[in-house]
């Protein structure tokens, strides 16, 4: 039951991950013109992405209302696992593919950098990698991603959300060159935050829903991320 | 403080959050006249000061440029001495109007240094933002519409949740509640405009 309570905990992070979020720094890429090869480390990512239930029921009933929705968060989070396992789904390796492509889309090379990461925030020093042949060093931290619903009604389905920190450091001294936060389909509008609205398409009634249509729900997480992935480029451009 | 006070009181100060106000989208400024080059004269002044943003109001008589895209709406800030800086510059979504917005980096004497690439506005928040790194010798922003966007539909999707606080037989719960709202607009020449500058922390 404690790791439920945990779990829960981790979902609230996401609805409140800008909320905490520092000041933005943005990337001045002509005072940067030698930053050409990026070393983009493994991007901290669970393999299993999390069906939320934004608001319901069971938190109008204090810790017990929030330990029963954490175990059907989990029920619906192993579904959803398993259903991806069962299509050969791998969502880190999605992302780090949208990724290295929107960073080529900017006209950088990268290099790939292997070297253990949590998802829950950035990695606290780069010294360990600093062999790796490359101008600077994309770290990101996908704190949370999967599917979001606001409410139980049929007027708040589920849609694919996720919520990052990214940073860019400069190889040679370590100075952060750009740090942000991105939000695909958040609630609320939160402050210092990069926010994507969710595409229209993939929107589901409910968890049946989402569980009936794999190929288009599996799509509206890739989207998700790969939109996601983008605002990187962006932020980088 | 009693909580059902309190989250009544939440409500409250939550719903007293300012609404920008509807704007008529202009999409069409043939007939104007306009400059050929951004006039100097009027710039709005940008305080190096986040707490205290610039604001201008682009309506249907604001200045208008005329270049290689076209006819364009725009206003024109004066950046402080001192760069490099970070600047921000937003378009606030009015209704059914959302400024469709591009940045163009001027010198002391109107002369064009650079322009923000395509791609640099981004949603941050509910405003459309661009955050950038002024450089020595840009001392003026002009901001314009973007012809290449202005007509064409802007559609937004935006969750949310509200808790309120409700009593029952001696006991107090809080309900959670989801709903989704979209805000439809238009791409359009007209809309406001926020620039703020923060200064870069002095090193000790």
């Amino acid at each position: 039951m404690f790791k439920f309570a945990i779990r829960a905990f981790a979902c609230a992070i996401v609805v409140v991950l800008a909320a905490c979020s520092t000041p933005e720094v943005p990337f001045d890429r002509s005072a940067n013109r030698g930053i050409k090869t990026i070393g983009v480390i493994q991007p901290g990512i669970e393999p299993t992405p999390r069906i939320v239930l934004a608001s319901d029921i069971g938190q109008s009933f204090g810790l017990i209302g929030a330990l029963v929705d954490a175990s059907m968060q989990a029920n619906r989070d192993g579904k959803f696992g398993a259903m991806l396992q069962s299509a050969h789904v791998e969502p880190p390796a999605e992302f780090l593919a949208a990724l290295k492509a929107s960073l080529a889309a900017q006209g950088y090379q990268t290099v790939d950098i292997a070297v253990a990461h949590g998802s829950s925030s950035l990695l606290k020093s780069y010294a360990a990698i600093a062999t790796v042949p490359s101008d600077a060093y994309l770290d990101i931290a996908v704190v949370n991603y999967g599917y979001l619903a606001a409410g139980i009604g049929d007027s708040t389905p589920y849609r694919p959300f996720t919520g990052m920190r990214c940073r860019l450091v400069r190889s040679s001294d370590g100075k952060v060159l750009m740090e942000d936060v991105i939000a695909y389909n958040p609630i609320g509008t939160p402050a210092n935050t990069v926010t994507i609205a969710p595409d229209p398409q993939y929107t589901f009634v409910d968890f049946d829903a989402l569980m009936a249509d794999r190929g288009r729900a599996v799509d509206g997480m890739n989207k998700a991320l790969t939109d996601s992935a983008a605002a990187v480029g962006r932020l980088l451009q | 403080m009693k909580a059902p006070a309190f989250v009544a009181l939440a409500l409250f100060v939550a719903g007293c959050a300012a609404k920008p106000p509807d704007l008529e989208p202009v999409t069409m400024i043939a007939a104007r006249s306009c400059d050929t080059r951004p006039a100097l004269a009027n710039a709005v002044a940008v305080a190096p000061d986040p707490d205290k943003p610039a604001n201008a109001l682009i309506d249907a008589q604001a200045r208008c440029l005329d270049g290689a895209g076209g006819k364009a709406l725009y206003a024109l800030f004066a950046l402080p001495d001192g760069a490099p800086y970070t600047v921000s510059v937003s378009s606030v979504p009015m209704g059914r109007s959302t400024f469709a917005p591009r940045a163009i980096l001027l010198d002391s004497a109107g002369n064009v240094m650079r322009e923000l690439p395509d791609g640099s506005f981004l949603f941050r928040g509910a405003n459309l933002t661009a955050l950038f790194r002024a450089h020595p010798g840009e001392r003026y922003m002009a901001v314009a519409s973007d012809t290449h966007l202005v007509g064409r539909p802007i559609s937004r999707l935006q969750e949310n949740t509200q808790v309120r606080g409700a009593a029952a037989g001696g006991f107090y719960f809080e309900i959670h509640t989801g709903s989704e709202q979209t805000h439809d607009s238009t791409w359009s020449h007209n809309g406001q405009i926020v620039v703020a500058v923060t200064p870069d922390k002095k090193e000790r």
